[in-house]
């Protein structure tokens, strides 16, 4: 009778070759914004963006662009996130590329249509996928930064002041599956088959120019969710029954969401005040269970009457979030072919999680941000260069999670933790056009 | 003495780009195996030097600032494999995803330059693996090789008239993870069992780099020269199993440990020598010659080593199996190749007045129709599998053609033009029979041949 004993190592192969092609994303722009001018201002971008950040902050806005423009730059965070003493995270350190085109058509379509491309990628990984155990102190969020970001989209004007744009935000997602079975020799094989697939969110956006300076501007960012999913089956081995394994969650997400903006548009002081609604209580949590309970039982084909006591991870029980944002802009022109830029921003993100009160200890905390940057820009005779650098500071609003009666007493969040900490982000960009 | 100096950054701008890519692990790609783009598919891919649309983000990205005006391209390919081992189909995924890119040339400090992108998005998901045993047959060059996708950005300047420059960077993953299982498997109620995992780790990002020149030649044409890195996606993975197997309501403590390394697909760096001949108005005639780096190909096969601890109780009904030995990953032995690619476009003009194209110095007519075809011959670099290993392959013979509709200027909207390609490809790979070394092999001695078809359609819009 060896077949028990050699059960757990084949899944354990099994399921170490499922993760194959592991593959998910998320974006940090939903942290820090995209691009440095609306990274600067508050990430901010609804109304306000330019260039190929009107990608993420509105696509509708790509159609203000009149020049073909090429940016490339750098982009780095810190993080300093404590509970109960400071949790290791990596630093985010990654390259920006975007790229806009305003589609020279003719006639009707003239000055009409453009389409705009933003990247931002992290020097030595497109995505962290960490799934941990919930009892491990621990904070998502630095993690959902350590992510590719790949968007793109189309601006359309429609005359009157009226703008409209889409397009999608990309990300990756891994579905696979893996086949334990004993081979035509008797030994117990593997065979694997995974695919990394794209994931994509939706981005559609909005603009009405109130008068001369003023913009109302609208965008609507679809959920971008980046699953894995690599299911185990285990069969051939006589009358052992061993259940499909989930090895599977949600390495990373973004609730949809929707920001709506009012912006001054032109004369030195430019300004941006808006909020952003995020549909945070849709949030499924990152773990799956590892085993589920059948409708329909494998062996016989009929209504699953078996006992299923398998455990399964509690709901997050995330809410819904309004994040208020707020930033402004000074230009100055010391030259006739210079312009130089000097701007501010805060935005308070809410915290979409609970009070950790129970066995688990994922912690994310309210943030209040100031960010801050600047740009300058060159003009005819010179080349149409351009350089923005921006800085964030977001402070964790402090927060004291007490375990309820019934944790496990070797809990380490027992029985309290107050969290808490820094974010520091940074980022410089230099753009042509041409 | 300024324009000297920008000049000077300019052509350095992608080198540097270049540079950054340092030749990290990747896998390869449908842009290699069966072209990029309608127009240089049908030509065989012979287009190192004839390539001035989003091709050149693949076939080489000098060309990018010869584009007549910024261009769109979006567009659909399709390739069956029916590829065989002794008259059975293998079943080798077909290929089937959008296809498109950008090319946008300008002036930066009096000096033209380019930048581009190209993508290949699979539309079966962006990359497959599938592990298999050393010893288990396999179309190593084909199967899950090219369904993967292809992005790449590049830049491009004409520092002197006659001569382009450019490069960039092909993004790609690699992955790196450990997992973890904890919990008690209950073998007589399944459902029952009490298991948990967690997981940590990364798809990491992976660029390799692409250089490109070509030259004008006054009388013949443009002289073409592209390099494209190495690349191979690396697997790692660290698995870790505590827990117990419930048995009759005995719990057996169980301890397991796996690594697994693997180098999951492979392409070769490749230096390329492209001429085109343009000399015949509306007429291009190419030639590519590929010296693809074939012998630093490494095995698929997977590197795996395992620790198993069990502390069985006196009395308990089974043994415990072995701890396996490691793989013995054996050379694959791949030899070099030099693969000629040959292609030819003829542009029909064939109705409408004469017009004129932004970015053109002489008029076009209102439509036009290019007609073109291609041939490419690959010696399969693969030894003959007398041993343990099965990588199958044959001599690979590629036959192209493709035509297309141009409409120049069509209206008031469009002051370039608007062109539609379509393309098809045949592909025969020549029977080869293996003999094994020793009658007693598990597989033994087989026949192995195939063949590949390829439709695809490009929709081009150049401003």
């Amino acid at each position: 009778m060896p077949r028990p004993a050699r059960l757990l190592p084949a899944l354990a192969i099994s399921a170490a070759l499922g993760l194959g092609a592991r593959g998910a994303a998320a974006s940090p722009e939903d942290v820090f914004g995209f691009g440095p001018r609306s990274s600067a201002l508050g990430a901010t971008g609804a109304a306000d963006a330019e260039g190929y950040e009107a990608v993420y902050g509105n696509p509708a806005l790509l159609s203000l662009a009149r020049s073909r423009g090429l940016s490339v730059g750098v982009a780095a965070a810190l993080f300093d996130l404590r509970a109960r003493g400071r949790i290791s995270y990596e630093p985010l350190h990654g390259s920006v590329i975007g790229a806009v085109l305003p589609l020279p058509f003719g006639g009707v379509l003239r000055d009409r249509l453009a389409i705009g491309l933003g990247f931002f990628t992290p020097f030595d990984l497109i995505v962290r996928g960490r799934i941990l155990y919930p009892e491990r102190l621990q904070f998502p969020l630095a993690d959902r930064t350590q992510s590719v970001a790949v968007q793109a989209g189309l601006g359309v004007d429609l005359g009157h002041g009226l703008r409209v744009g889409g397009g999608f935000a990309a990300l990756a997602a891994l579905s696979g599956t893996v086949v334990v079975a004993t081979d035509a020799s008797g030994r117990i094989g593997t065979t694997v088959d995974d695919t990394l697939v794209a994931s994509f969110g939706p981005i559609v956006g909005a603009s009405l120019d109130l008068g001369e300076s003023y913009r109302l501007g609208l965008a609507f960012r679809g959920a971008l969710v980046a699953r894995f999913d690599v299911l185990i089956t285990v069969k051939d081995l006589g009358s052992i029954v061993v259940p499909p394994l989930n090895i599977s969650g949600v390495a990373q997400y973004d609730p949809w969401q929707i920001a709506l903006e009012l912006a001054r548009v032109k004369g030195p002081w430019k300004a941006a005040l808006g909020a952003t609604y995020k549909h945070w209580s849709a949030f499924p949590g990152m773990a799956d269970a590892t085993v589920r309970c059948p409708t329909v039982d494998p062996m016989t084909g009929m209504a699953f009457m078996d006992s299923c006591s398998a455990r399964k991870p509690p709901a997050p029980g995330y809410h819904d979030t309004v994040v208020p944002r707020a930033g402004v802009e000074r230009s100055f022109e010391p030259g006739a072919s210079v312009a130089m830029r000097l701007r501010a921003g805060l935005f308070f993100e809410p915290s979409p999680a609970p009070a950790q009160t129970k066995e688990s200890n994922i912690y994310d905390e309210a943030r209040a941000a100031f960010t801050f940057g600047y740009g300058v820009e060159l003009g005819a005779p010179f080349p149409r260069l351009s350089l923005d650098l921006f800085g964030q500071a977001q402070a964790l609003i402090p927060r004291t999670h007490v375990k309820g009666t019934g944790v496990a007493a070797d809990n380490p969040g027992r029985p309290s933790v107050t969290t808490g900490g820094f974010l520091v982000a940074t980022g410089l960009s230099a753009g042509v056009k041409f | 003495m300024r324009r000297l100096a920008a000049l000077a950054a300019l052509t350095a701008l992608p080198c540097a780009l270049a540079a950054l890519a340092a030749p990290t692990p990747a896998r390869a790609n449908e842009a290699d195996t069966y072209g990029l783009g309608s127009r240089s598919t049908a030509m065989g891919s012979a287009v190192a030097a004839d390539a001035p649309d989003f091709s050149a983000n693949y076939y080489n990205p000098a060309a990018l600032v010869g584009a007549r005006g910024p261009s769109l391209s979006i567009g659909y390919v399709h390739a069956w494999n029916h590829l065989a081992v002794n008259g059975q189909d293998n079943h080798v995924s077909n290929v089937h995803g959008i296809v498109g890119g950008l090319a946008l040339p300008g002036t930066l400090l009096g000096v033209p330059f380019a930048f581009g992108v190209g993508l290949y998005l699979p539309d079966s998901g962006i990359s497959r693996v599938k592990a298999l045993r050393q010893e288990t047959p396999r179309w190593a060059l084909y199967d899950e090789r090219a369904s993967i996708v292809f992005l790449a950005a590049n830049l491009a300047v004409r520092p002197l008239p006659w001569l382009e420059i450019g490069g960039g960077v092909a993004f790609l993953a690699s992955t790196r993870g450990r997992f973890e299982i904890t919990g008690t498997a209950d073998i007589l109620h399944p459902y029952d069992s009490q298991l948990r995992h967690q997981v940590d780790a990364d798809l990491a990002s992976v660029r390799y780099p692409q250089l490109g020149a070509r030259a004008r030649v006054d009388g013949f044409g443009f002289v073409g020269l592209a390099y494209r890195g190495q690349t191979r996606i690396k697997l790692a993975l660290d698995a870790h199993l505590q827990g117990a197997v419930s048995f009759s309501g005995l719990d057996v403590p169980l301890l397991y440990d796996l690594a697994s390394r693997t180098v999951n697909a492979f392409l070769p760096q490749q230096f390329v020598l492209g001429l085109s001949f343009q000399r015949v108005k509306g007429l291009h005639v190419n030639a590519d010659f590929t010296f693809v780096d074939w012998s630093a190909f490494e095995s698929p096969t997977a590197l795996t080593t395992s620790n198993l601890q069990v502390k069985l109780p006196p009395g308990v009904p089974f043994s415990l199996p072995p701890n396996p030995k490691a793989t013995v990953v054996l050379p694959p032995g791949f030899k070099n190749r030099l693969v000629p690619r040959f292609g030819v476009e003829y542009l029909v003009p064939v109705a409408g007045g004469m017009r004129r194209l932004s970015g053109e110095q002489e008029d076009r007519r209102a439509v036009e129709i290019p007609l073109r075809a291609g041939y490419v011959y690959e010696r399969s670099p693969v030894p003959p599998q007398t041993g343990v290993t099965n990588f199958v392959d044959g001599d690979r013979h590629t036959f192209s053609l493709g035509a297309g509709v141009t409409l120049n200027a069509p209206g008031a909207v469009l002051a370039g033009s608007l062109t539609l390609d379509l393309h098809a490809q045949l592909s025969v790979l020549t029977e080869r029979v293996t003999h094994k070394d020793n009658p007693a092999d598990f597989i033994g001695d087989y026949r192995s041949s195939g063949s590949m078809v390829g439709l695809g359609s490009a929709l081009t819009v150049v401003f």
